[in-house]
């Protein structure tokens, strides 16, 4: 090899010169025969290679196995797929061992600060567990604030017949003989779950949807909350009926995960989100039941309640531990 | 009378979308678009002729798995190769596949009273070349097959692999030497 450019002849093929440096090499190459020796080279070496065969497979062949992929597919968004590789297994207990043993070494997610207020005769104790806190109200009337919840944290409150789980906000419930006679929220997002009513209520909303406002009273402080809290960012939602979702038309699950779907695909996701919580609250034993709950998360990320997502992909989380959805849920629930 | 609209095909984006909200059939209108190159790839890549289908399917079922991670770009078929090459990296290091590897090799006919039927000269050209090919390493074969054959960016196999775009150029340039090199020695 005696021609200094020749080295220009593959970075020429992989496209690696710049316009000048490409422009120049041509013009050299064009009256040096070693360059366009190594250019045939180069050339005549992907040819060769490139027409190696490919197994062959007929047209039928190819239907057949577009279908079975389709089948293998649908079946596991279905079900979970059993472990049949005893080293993919292995790896993955593995993983999930050393990421609890690094999760709990170097990172625990703080506890939220939060304040409850005494409005009327409230019965609550409070049960932290890590950076999961319970308050039990067990009766009268209190009002809540929690800080912003940051990472895994989670506050929840415990009702005689329900709970309600916050990200962020600020409410008032009330509870009398063992029944919750009210939630309003004033600030954030909360999940309530009550017998008759499963959903999220946003600021400025209450469940049921016409209740007496709350007295007031005194005050009680717990861990005490900083000097700045961070205002919801979440506005409020119209004054809905949060305990009346549609009544069904199509008793059967097949049609109404299929309306649900349509408009979860067609882009309403405020009729989806009420489709998929009507289809979780009516056929929980379904198969379907697991794509519902996530789409609930889903829908209200789409519709930019972030707060609401992340609660609803907190409780498919609780409900699923190895379900499918599970690192997606994950991503919308923050951790 | 009218007649409807013709459907437009979704891109790519958008089947991605769909398969990711669960739509299989999106993911049967990704493989009728992609099976091809996604086979030929698997092909190139030295996976022996009876497993190359599985491996297709495992990738495809693989993207439909991991379908919220697409990043929107407007073509799916480098994503789909990045997915493929890993399917076939992990086909490779398979308990299975190595003892179906020691099997064959045991077994393995030799080549030339394959090819001493008619258009020998081309069948063993074919032969050599094949030869030439399985005898890179695995990293350099990717580059070569991907970069080389296949079409793709260095900067998009860099992505792939997880490699710089440096190392890309690096190994390319020596598997064409190590395969013009074995091509030289056979003929």
């Amino acid at each position: 090899m005696s021609c200094s450019r020749n080295w220009q002849a593959e970075a020429h093929v992989d496209g690696r010169l710049d316009p000048s440096e490409r422009a120049s090499f041509e013009r050299h190459a064009e009256g040096c025969r070693e360059c366009q020796d190594e250019l045939a080279s180069l050339r005549a070496l992907v040819e060769r290679i490139a027409a190696l065969p490919v197994p062959e497979r007929t047209e039928l062949e190819r239907r057949r196995q577009r279908t079975e992929l389709q089948r293998r597919a649908h079946q596991a968004l279905v079900t979970r797929a059993p472990a049949t590789n005893l080293r993919l297994a292995f790896a993955a207990v593995l993983v999930v061992c050393l990421s609890i043993v690094t999760v709990f070494a170097l990172r625990r997610p703080k506890a939220p600060a939060f304040e409850v207020v005494d409005l009327a005769q409230a019965e609550w104790s409070l049960e932290s567990r890590d950076a999961t806190s319970r308050v039990k109200l067990r009766g009268g009337t209190a009002s809540f604030h929690v800080e912003h919840l940051q990472g895994g944290a989670r506050f929840v409150v415990e009702l005689p017949d329900g709970r309600i789980e916050v990200r962020g906000t600020r409410f008032v419930v009330n509870v009398v003989l063992g029944h919750t006679r009210s939630v309003v929220v004033t600030e954030g997002t909360v999940l309530l779950q009550v017998p008759g009513f499963d959903g999220l209520l946003q600021a400025g909303e209450r469940w049921p949807a016409v209740s007496a406002p709350p007295p007031s009273a005194s005050t009680t402080i717990v861990d005490a909350a900083p000097a700045t809290l961070p205002s919801a960012s979440i506005a409020p939602a119209p004054v809905s009926s949060p305990s009346s979702i549609a009544s069904p038309s199509k008793p059967l699950p097949g049609p109404r995960f299929a309306d649900a779907m349509t408009a979860f695909s067609s882009g309403d996701y405020a009729r989806a989100d009420q489709l998929f919580a009507g289809f979780v609250r009516d056929f929980p034993g379904d198969a379907r039941a697991e794509d519902a709950m996530f789409l609930r998360a889903e829908s209200r990320s789409r519709l930019g309640d972030k707060a609401g997502a992340a609660l609803l992909a907190r409780r498919y989380l609780d409900s699923y531990p190895n379900g499918l959805r599970r690192p997606e849920a994950k991503r919308l629930a923050g951790d | 009378m009218s007649h409807p609209l013709p459907k437009l095909a979704a891109d790519d984006a958008t089947l991605l979308r769909r398969m990711r909200d669960g739509d299989v059939s999106a993911l049967g209108a990704l493989f009728d678009r992609y099976d091809q190159d996604v086979r030929r790839l698997i092909a190139r890549l030295g996976v022996a002729a009876g497993d190359v289908d599985d491996l297709v399917q495992l990738t495809f079922l693989e993207a439909m798995r991991s379908a919220e991670r697409f990043d929107g770009r407007a073509s799916a078929r480098g994503w789909l190769s990045g997915i493929a090459v890993m399917m076939v990296r992990r086909h490779r290091r398979s308990v299975g596949r190595l003892f179906r590897r020691l099997a064959a090799w045991a077994t393995e006919p030799a080549e030339v009273a394959e090819s001493a039927e008619a258009r020998m000269e081309l069948a063993q050209s074919s032969a050599r070349a094949r030869r030439a090919l399985d005898r890179l390493s695995e990293k350099k074969r990717q580059v070569f097959v991907l970069v080389a054959l296949e079409g793709h960016s260095g900067e998009e196999v860099a992505a792939m692999l997880a490699i710089p775009v440096a190392t890309v150029w690096t190994r390319l340039h020596h598997a064409r030497k190590e395969l013009r090199e074995t091509l030289a020695e056979e003929s």
